[in-house]
């Protein structure tokens, strides 16, 4: 029994050791080699969440690339956005969805709850720190193993197929193909209901991480906050707006919250359709001229 | 304590280590630790349920006593009934009350009158199923005169409680396990490293395939109203390998640490998604149930002697009788009715045992006529494990339905990753193709690699060790832990 429990305890040394060199080094080498360069005209980035990804058609927009991703918390964009910013000096400007869902509280679970941690870590983790990491640990301590084993799965994969560019996994234009058209005010004001109620301090700690970033780098961060249908219920509309008034003063926010849209130019409550999305991009890009003429 | 968890990663080698020191004193104390170490791994889930495995055994281990004891056969048969009646009374209240009281109040509803039922709040203890049917076959043996009481009550407590398989199988037979607990052990080697083998593919079934099948599966079958026939059809193959992939894994784990004691419990899967038709399917299919419900109920009834009517009245009965025992619902029910239904056919033209021989895929036209029926044998399987998995029996209807309709030829979608989709697919077919391997063994890889040089073959078990690494998912419950 001895041979056996040494063979047992060499073979589980030796598979730990294993493990752990294969995933330090392919983490290592997606940290050197991962490119998140993006066309050399492309001197705007658009960044939020599902909001913005299904606003902004960027094939209207010269010189733009909309990066945004669905379900993505202010979290996950700022290290998306320091490598895309280290890798493309050409960014000149950079606009960020500043809405009411991404302050609220239920982001933390955009942050560190399964789903989206596991989506996010593996695209996202191999740049980060270890205190990011250890920080969500520290906040989801269940699944974090787990969402290891995953990344760790989706490393080798890049690895072998050479995958190592960004792509439309970290983001891109959404067009949403469906519509309220067809619904009664009635049925439609039945969808809405009040889901922001507290605001979440990570979330509003690495938005200031964002602006702090894009101050050191002299590039110019602009608000955007995109229509949603006049019948959502944004229960802490004050909060954002006095938010960006005792923190943000200097950051220019456009607002285009009340900009006047059909029923037929939402795909949801929450997120414009390609009708939309084509008014709302002539719209902002009229904007963008007007404000910034020099980089037109 | 389920295997995959981080407790029973200390406990296992905490238990082993002092079940080898203590054999050499004798078997008094090594059977006492090991019950007592069953039911601190069973009272890790809730300790209160110990008191009924408690009541079980004491009853069945004074039972059989008495059975044996006396020559009369009305004393015999009323200490038999005791101990039915006791068991099934158990396992009848804590799995069946609710879905009978129910079913009796929906039946009244048909006719007009209505009642007002919450139903009691019953916790279904783990493992029920499995250690009552365990318990039940011991006094039978012992009525039959097939086996004679158990020795100690020590050695009795350790046969029921054993924990490898105490919570979801095999389910033991008595003539085969309990002897076991007689006879001093001796570590072997070789045995323990069968073991260790058998662990290490128990835990690629659960972890690499079940768990990560599980996720698309569960998405597919409760948003299955949205999606096309073609993408219910994939969620239902993807359950037949989750269900596999769990159940199989788990006997594998459990066989593989009985080994690591010194115990070898029953082969409880024989790579049935190989077989050529529905009858071998059943043969190799979670054989200790299957051959419990044989020798205790299909036997008893008459089996398939007799007139037509009788074979097709006891074939009903066991498969519907093996449908009820994973689950008070009807759609448990309607699997064995379907399963019923494919094997009638079978043993009627007395086809039932044709395929009895070991798989082959020899010369091009019989190895396609194989892989034909291999294939039609697996696609009937899923559209009843379909039943098995819904919770109504309309849902899985109206799954069917989608099936064979013209949505069968959408490409399918769903709402994971087609990346995803497509990794657990390959992780499926190399398990498929690794169990193809070692089909004439009594797991896929008992003797993969043994002829190859150590380094190979240590990098082989290394491979496994990452893709289970690799695939970790989120925790799942074995599946037939709520059996």
């Amino acid at each position: 029994m001895y041979i056996f429990s040494k063979k047992v305890i060499f073979f589980l040394v030796a598979a730990t050791l294993v493990t752990l060199l294969l995933f330090v080094l392919s983490v290592t080498i997606i940290r050197v080699k991962f490119d998140f360069t993006l066309n050399h005209k492309t001197e705007n980035i658009i960044l939020g969440h599902s909001h913005s990804q299904c606003a902004y058609d960027d094939a209207l927009l010269p010189g733009f690339k909309n990066l945004s991703n669905g379900g993505e918390s202010y979290f996950y964009t700022y290290f998306k956005l320091k490598k895309i910013l280290e890798d493309n000096p050409q960014i000149k400007n950079v606009f960020l969805e500043y809405t009411n869902t991404l302050v609220a509280k239920k982001q933390d679970d955009w942050i560190w709850g399964f789903e989206k941690m596991n989506a996010n870590l593996a695209k996202y983790g191999p740049f980060m720190e270890i205190e990011d990491l250890v920080f969500l640990y520290s906040k989801n301590q269940k699944d974090f193993l787990p969402i290891l084993s995953s990344v760790f799965r989706t490393n080798l994969l890049r690895l072998f197929t050479n995958n190592l560019k960004i792509n439309e996994q970290m983001g891109g234009y959404k067009a949403l193909e469906y519509s309220l058209a067809n619904r009664t005010d009635t049925s439609i004001k039945a969808l809405s209901k009040t889901i922001y109620n507290d605001t979440s301090a990570v979330s509003l700690d690495y938005l200031k991480k964002i602006v702090g970033l894009c101050q050191a780098t002299n590039v110019t961060i602009v608000f955007i906050r995109s229509p949603q249908h006049p019948v959502v219920n944004k229960s802490n509309e004050h909060f954002i707006l006095e938010h960006h008034r005792n923190h943000f003063k200097q950051q220019l926010f456009w607002d285009f919250d009340s900009l006047q849209l059909q029923n037929k130019e939402f795909g949801d409550l929450f997120h414009l359709n390609k009708y939309g999305a084509k008014k709302m991009t002539s719209v902002f890009y009229k904007k963008y001229t007007s404000e910034f003429p020099q980089d037109k | 304590m389920i295997f995959n968890s981080f407790e029973f990663a200390l406990f296992l080698p905490i238990v082993f280590l002092l079940y080898w020191l203590i054999v050499p004193k004798g078997l008094k104390y090594s059977n006492l630790f090991l019950t007592l170490s069953s039911y601190f791994f069973y009272g890790w889930w809730d300790w209160k349920f110990l008191g009924l495995i408690l009541i079980s055994t004491f009853i069945d281990y004074y039972a059989a006593k008495k059975i044996a004891s006396s020559d009369s056969p009305k004393i015999r048969k009323q200490f038999l009934t005791i101990s039915l009646v006791s068991n099934l009374g158990i396992l009848g209240f804590f799995k069946y009350f609710n879905f009978f009281v129910q079913s009796f109040i929906d039946s009244f509803s048909f006719f007009g009158y209505h009642f007002d039922y919450q139903g009691l709040s019953i916790v279904l203890p783990v493992g029920i199923s499995f250690y009552t049917f365990q318990t039940l076959s011991y006094t039978i043996d012992v009525y039959r005169k097939k086996l004679e009481p158990a020795e100690s009550f020590t050695s009795f407590a350790a046969f029921v409680c054993f924990f490898p398989q105490l919570v979801a199988g095999p389910i033991e037979r008595a003539t085969n396990l309990l002897p076991q607990f007689y006879t001093k052990k001796k570590f072997n080697h070789a045995q323990a490293v069968d073991g260790l083998r058998q662990i290490l593919w128990g835990f690629f079934q659960k972890i690499v395939i079940a768990d990560n099948a599980a996720v698309i599966v569960n998405d597919i079958f409760a948003n299955y109203s949205s999606f096309s026939g073609s993408t219910l059809l994939v969620g239902g193959i993807f359950f037949a390998f989750q269900i596999y992939g769990d159940f199989s894994g788990y006997s594998n784990i459990a066989i593989g640490l009985s080994r690591l004691f010194g115990f070898n419990l029953m082969q409880n899967f024989a790579f049935p998604y190989f077989s050529r038709d529905i009858a071998e399917f059943w043969r190799r299919w979670h054989i200790s149930l299957s051959t419990w419900f044989r020798d205790y109920l299909y036997i008893p009834l008459g089996g398939s002697r007799g007139g037509t009517l009788m074979k097709v009245r006891n074939t009903f009965i066991i498969f519907l009788v093996s449908g009820f025992w994973h689950g008070a619902n009807w759609t448990f029910v309607v699997w064995g009715a379907i399963n019923a239904f494919y094997f009638l056919p079978l043993l009627l033209s007395k086809k039932n045992r044709v395929h009895t021989d070991d798989f082959e895929l020899s010369g091009l036209i019989s190895g396609l006529v194989t892989s034909a029926k291999m294939l039609k044998t697996f696609l009937l399987s899923v559209l009843a494990w379909i039943f098995f998995r819904a919770d109504t029996v309309s849902q899985a209807s109206e799954m069917i339905g989608k099936i064979f309709s013209s949505s069968l030829f959408v490409r399918p979608h769903s709402n994971h990753t087609f990346d995803y989709v497509m990794q657990v697919g390959v992780v499926i077919v190399l398990m498929l193709f690794i169990e193809w391997h070692g089909r004439k063994d009594t797991f896929a890889i008992q003797k993969i690699g043994l002829q190859w040089p150590r380094p190979l073959r240590v990098l082989f078990y290394h491979v496994i060790v990452l893709l289970i690494v690799l695939f970790v998912g989120k925790n799942q419950d074995f599946i037939y832990f709520q059996f």
